[in-house]
């Protein structure tokens, strides 16, 4: 058995799924961003929250 | 899972791995609101990111240990939390996106396991093509309406109280 996948495309950022992934991808760049100048503690105070997965 | 590197967790949670050539990238799951009016699944949300510790174009060295430490770390997320739902967007800002999501369907095809499903989702709009996955279990208690959603069927935003 495989892994299932399946791909839905979706034209223009008004539906809601849309909206999230451009939401997400917003998020993506303020947190990299931040990361690479040094800056983790202000996501913090700006409410971004990350899990703390066991490693 | 093949080979990977050794990943430790700072103080903020940013997870972290160097590889043998010395580049030193980074990976975050940031807990995500998107399903607000379905606060179950909502709970259940994270966005899955990664990049390296520089600025300009990524490191083009082939380094397959890069690749299998991402994914066993997606993974080990999937395992902890079983009822977990991966989101994750490739950087639209540049004209790699694509190449960026071929790449990671291609790891996750590789080092995939046939208990999950990947939903993957491809917004266009005036400026940008989105690529985004959606990884969770095949059996996962909210599997049909995260389909329905993302197939545009169902609306979580609205549709969920």
């Amino acid at each position: 058995m495989k892994t299932k996948s399946k791909t839905v495309k979706i034209t223009g950022s008004g539906k809601a799924v849309a909206k999230a992934v451009v939401q997400a991808a917003e998020n993506k760049k303020v947190v990299n961003n931040a990361i690479k100048a040094g800056k983790t503690a202000e996501l913090k105070e700006k409410g971004y929250r990350f899990l703390a997965l066991d490693v | 899972m093949s080979e990977t590197y050794p990943v430790m967790r700072d103080e903020n949670n940013i997870l972290h791995f160097t590889t043998q050539s010395g580049i030193a990238y980074f990976a975050t799951f940031l807990s995500s609101s998107h399903f607000s009016a379905f606060p179950a699944l909502d709970s259940l949300l994270y966005e899955f990111s990664f990049d390296f510790m520089g600025t300009g174009n990524p490191p083009v060295r082939h380094d397959p240990k890069v690749g299998n430490t991402v994914v066993a770390l997606a993974f080990r997320f999937l395992k902890q939390f079983p009822d977990g739902v991966l989101m994750f967007v490739c950087d639209p800002t540049d004209a790699r996106n694509r190449q960026r999501k071929i790449l990671f369907s291609k790891w996750f095809r590789t080092h995939g396991q046939a208990e999950f499903e990947k939903l993957d989702v491809k917004v266009v709009d005036e400026s940008h093509h989105y690529y985004a996955s959606l990884i969770f279990r095949q059996n996962h208690p909210y599997a049909a309406e995260i389909v329905a959603a993302v197939e545009g069927t169902r609306d979580l935003y609205q549709s969920f109280k």
